[in-house]
């Protein structure tokens, strides 16, 4: 990260169109939230982005048909504090909500899948599993008597 | 902020040479004891010693052809002792339009030397009626000509359920038209007019000739005449216009056009007709526009109708709301009589062009119809122009959303009171004349 | 013995038909209830407490006159969706149709679709003629009038009158909006000759149309009613151009029954992610003239597209597609609010359901495009509990648009669209 501050030429009337032909922006896919209708995509965007920028940004980067964007500023917390009693400030940012042109739909995708977790045949774990339910199955009290201890009774 | 009060008496210093310092008027104190050894505090607020002192006016440079100044131009920069440099003023070569001021007022190309006197919508005359009476060379006959009356009276020409309708429309116009209690004048005064054209156009059917009328609003109007010595002309938008394929026949018969040579123009000497009217040194000679354009298949101004509350910034009075009227039903048909006869004028015209208007408040109609005979408008003897003006005629009394009760007795009933029907037919018969 | 005997024989043979005309004498007096019947209290903090306020609120409305009835749906004001008909929002028609319960079938009813099949068909022999009337009532000679006097309404306007140039991005309501207004005015009065409809209308010129109802509703997420069931308000606020307004009301285009089978898109989401905004004021419900006007029934809305939803400026901004749905939601929005303040003046709402359907029209145009619209109001039971088992469905017919005239050039009107024009006259015709 560059330690001066970059400063985008203020436009004036005359000035050439503004081009960027490298932007130093990098948008974050999340997942929303709140449900969003399917043709609504969310981003974390830079604060210095605009919604003309980012649809220039989907169109020409990524050949994404946007149709319209629309962005607030999430604050983040100032109330939490440290071990010095001092406010820790959780960080600004922006989210862009995208919907986009030609009747393109988009989900977010099960990024943590539930994976199976039965042991491979014949294997030790299997083993160890089938064991370990067994132990457990009698150290269990007889049903009949209906989760009643074994102090009462004769 | 406060100024100290020496700062103070030396800025006041030029307004006031006699008072001095504290310590002089100490010494200088007419009797000899009791003078003080502290300062005066000068507390005084009055514009004689708190005024800010007028600005000089810088000395007038002279300059002599034989002797310039030597100025440190060429020297790129500032040196004691030589005069500053007054450069050309800089002209940008192209056009830029933020950056555009206009020329002063005699070098502008349209600049003439004789003023003209421009007639707007918002020209508010102090004589009113009478002026406009005299600038466009009109007699004036109060009164609502009785054979357009007979017109209407005849059941064929009438609306089926004619008073229950225009007093639904009323209702509407003053009580239905919003989601509040009552809609506010400018909304209700244009909702009314509308009703009652609305009205008046259901006829249609019965009478075909209605088809060939057109409304038209927002156009411009423009119109040029010489009256005396003086210039003068009329302009702008008016308010909306009802034209027609055919001319409007005319009120008053030939005996009556001729009779007016003899009548004598009021005027209100010492008072100058030009008064209130703007005066203008640059104009465009010869405006001579009906507010339309190439081969308009409604060339016949039928009738103008007036708002009172068309513009909110300019109110006028009854007396010059009328003055208004006549001057732009006048202007409507001066436009059309240059646009047939060409701009000479004449002393008669061989078809006087007739052009009528309806002006009003809400609650209260000015019927006018005018008859444009004569072009010629320099003099003020010959053959005038005539006109009917029927003034103040009021449509209903009272249309109250809450009764008026005086001493718990009421004293005007909430709704439309007091409704009159001669209004309406007065207004039908404007609209069908020419139509039956 | 004998004794027995003989005080049987004494007792009345129809003992047991005493016994029995004393059971159904006390069968047939009515016994007057001596307590009053044991409903829950009304002031009460308990939850069939306030199940008995409602119903008494309820039976309160039920029972008033009109006026009474509409002030006390609106009375509350609380927050409540602004529903615009003309919005910027993309795919707006399938929002507001699950808001309004609408169907949306492409194309015109019968109606309109009958004139040119059948005068092809009743004219088979004869070679089809330039002017062929295809509107009913109206004959060759008429429509050639008719036709004339539109093309000199767009001269006039847009070649003729000498007014300023517009103002940038105002050209629609300066331009345009005049030559609308002219156009109605001119078509309403040249058609009262054949529709006696028109000569006992109303044309409002910039009216406003109200209307507010409940549809849905939501759990509150928080604040002091947190958990609650609240119902979603929305509330339309429509200024069309122009609309006439008649004394009798229009038939209906389909019976109620055939909306049945009509399919209205579902979501599931809330409103806000359309983007729509909440907004607390006045509940309105407005036809365009208050309840005594006696032209309360709607017959046809002029809508005028504004420059901001142009389509030259869509298309710059690489949205034409959203055009045709501007188109919709506008038509759909103005249509429902109009024919539901029609409905609640004649006294129906959510619980109290049309018995007949309302029916009106609407034209959307931006000078040279023209859409139509049709809207059939069948039900008012949108919210919760009335929703519930309710087949019926309203219906929105619409068009395409159309192009009426190609350009003015010199003075003259270049490719006048006949189809175009007749489609207004009929619409302008639709009478009982």
């Amino acid at each position: 990260m560059p330690v001066t501050r970059l400063c985008y030429p203020l436009y004036q009337l005359g000035n050439p169109q503004l081009r960027i032909f490298r932007p130093n922006w990098f948008l974050t896919l999340v997942r929303p939230g709140k449900e969003q209708p399917p043709d609504t995509v969310q981003f974390r965007i830079p604060m210095e982005m605009t919604k003309c920028d980012i649809k220039n940004y989907l169109e020409k980067i990524y050949n994404v048909p946007v149709g319209t964007v629309r962005t607030r500023i999430q604050y983040g917390s100032n109330k939490k504090r440290n071990h010095l009693n001092q406010r820790v400030k959780q960080p600004d940012y922006k989210v862009a909500y995208v919907q986009l042109a030609q009747n393109q739909t988009f989900t977010f995708p099960d990024i943590f899948p539930e994976k199976d977790r039965t042991p491979a045949e014949g294997s030790m774990e299997e083993m160890q599993e089938k064991f370990m339910e067994d132990e457990k199955q009698r150290q269990k009290l007889d049903p009949r008597r209906g989760g009643v201890t074994e102090w009462f009774g004769l | 902020m406060f100024p100290s009060p020496a700062q103070c008496l030396k800025t006041a210093a030029p307004l006031l040479p006699q008072i001095g310092f504290p310590k002089d008027l100490r010494r200088l104190s007419a009797h000899g004891g009791a003078s003080r050894l502290q300062a005066r505090r000068h507390f005084g607020v009055s514009s004689c010693l708190t005024a800010k002192a007028p600005p000089r006016k810088p000395r007038d440079k002279v300059e002599i052809p034989g002797l310039e100044m030597v100025t440190y131009a060429e020297r790129m920069h500032y040196i004691p002792g030589l005069a500053k440099p007054t450069f050309p003023r800089w002209e940008r070569d192209y056009k830029d339009p933020r950056f555009y001021t206009s020329p002063p007022r005699p070098q502008m190309a349209l600049h003439k030397e004789k003023p003209c006197y421009v007639y707007h919508q918002r020209t508010s005359p102090l004589e009113g009626v009478r002026q406009a009476a005299w600038l466009t060379k009109t007699k004036l006959i109060t009164g609502f000509p009785s054979q357009l009356l007979s017109l209407v009276e005849k059941p064929e020409n009438q609306i089926p359920d004619q008073d229950e309708r225009v007093q639904n429309a009323i209702k509407h116009a003053r009580f239905w038209d919003t989601t509040e209690l009552r809609p506010n004048k400018e909304k209700y005064c244009n909702t009314l007019l509308l009703n009652l054209l609305h009205l008046c156009a259901t006829l249609q059917p019965t009478h075909p000739a209605l088809g060939r009328r057109m409304l038209a609003e927002n156009y411009i109007l423009g119109a040029t005449w010489k009256r005396g010595e003086d210039l003068f002309q009329i302009r702008g938008p008016n308010g909306l216009l009802h034209s027609s394929m055919d001319p409007v026949p005319e009120v008053f018969g030939e005996k009556e056009v001729s009779e007016t040579a003899d009548n004598v123009l009021e005027t209100f000497h010492p008072v100058s007709p030009t008064i209130d009217l703007q005066k203008v040194d640059v104009y465009k000679e010869n405006v001579n526009c009906t507010g339309f354009k190439g081969s308009y298949p409604y060339p016949h101004a039928h009738t103008l109708y007036f708002l009172e509350s068309a513009d909110p910034r300019c109110n006028l009075r009854p007396e010059q709301f009328r003055a208004k009227m006549i001057m732009f039903t006048f202007g409507n048909a001066l436009a059309r009589a240059h646009k047939l006869y060409g701009t000479q004028p004449r002393q008669v015209l061989d078809r006087p062009i007739t052009v009528q208007a309806v002006g009003t408040n809400g609650r209260i109609f000015q019927f006018l119809v005018f008859q444009l005979n004569t072009t010629d408008l320099s003099g003020d003897d010959g053959i005038k122009n005539l006109m009917w003006l029927d003034e103040d005629v009021e449509m209903y009394d009272f249309a109250k959303v809450r009764p008026y009760i005086k001493k718990k007795q009421v004293k005007v009933p909430a709704g439309l009171a007091g409704y009159k029907p001669e209004t309406f037919k007065k207004f039908l018969a404007l609209y069908l004349h020419g139509a039956v | 013995m004998a004794a027995r005997t003989r005080l049987s024989l004494l007792l009345p043979k129809n003992l047991s038909s005493i016994r029995n005309q004393r059971f159904i004498q006390t069968e047939e007096a009515v016994k007057e209830p001596a307590y009053p019947p044991i409903v829950p209290s009304l002031t009460a903090k308990s939850k069939s407490s306030l199940l008995r306020r409602n119903e008494e609120q309820l039976k309160r409305i039920i029972a008033s006159p009109i006026p009474e009835k509409i002030h006390l749906l609106t009375r509350i004001q609380r927050m409540k969706f602004v529903v615009y008909p003309q919005t910027f929002a993309r795919n707006a028609d399938r929002w507001y149709q699950h808001f309004t319960k609408t169907a949306y079938i492409p194309g015109l009813p019968e109606k309109f679709n009958v004139g040119p099949e059948k005068q092809a068909g009743e004219e088979g022999t004869s070679p089809p003629a330039a002017a062929q009337p295809a509107v009913p009532g109206i004959e060759g000679d008429a429509f050639a009038d008719i036709r004339s006097l539109v093309t000199r309404v767009i001269l006039q306007e847009h070649w003729h009158m000498k007014k300023r140039k517009p103002f940038l991005y105002r050209n629609q309501e300066l331009v345009v909006g005049p030559f609308l207004r002219t156009l109605v005015a001119e078509l309403t009065y040249s058609l009262s000759k054949y529709n006696p409809l028109l000569r006992l209308s109303s044309l409002d010129i910039d009216p406003q149309v109200n209307f507010y109802w409940r549809r849905g509703q939501r759990v509150i997420p928080k604040g002091h009613r947190k958990g609650n069931l609240e119902p979603t308000r929305f509330q339309i606020d429509d200024k069309p151009r122009c609309q006439i307004r008649i004394t009798e009301q229009l038939p209906q285009f389909v019976p109620m029954e055939a909306s049945y089978e009509a399919d209205v898109p579902e979501i599931k989401l809330a409103p806000n992610l359309m983007p729509m905004f909440r907004r607390q004021y006045d509940n309105n419900v407005f036809t365009g003239a208050k309840l005594p006007d006696p032209a309360c029934y709607g017959h046809t809305q002029f809508h005028l597209v504004p420059d901001r939803f142009h389509r030259d400026r869509m298309a710059r901004r690489q949205q034409s597609d959203q055009v045709e749905v501007f188109l919709r939601a506008n038509g759909l929005t103005s249509l429902f609010a109009w024919t539901g303040a029609q409905a609640m003046y004649q006294g129906f709402w959510a619980q109290e359901d049309v018995t007949r359907p309302f029916v009106s029209q609407a034209v959307v145009t931006d000078g040279h495009f023209f859409s139509f619209f049709c809207y059939q109001l069948n039900t008012l039971a949108l919210s919760v509990d009335t929703d519930v088992n309710n087949p019926r469905k309203n219906l929105l017919w619409g068009t395409e648009s159309l192009r009426l005239y190609d350009r003015v050039q010199d003075g003259e009107v270049v490719g006048l669209n006949d189809g175009v024009l007749k489609l207004l006259l009929q619409f302008l015709m639709n009478q009982p």
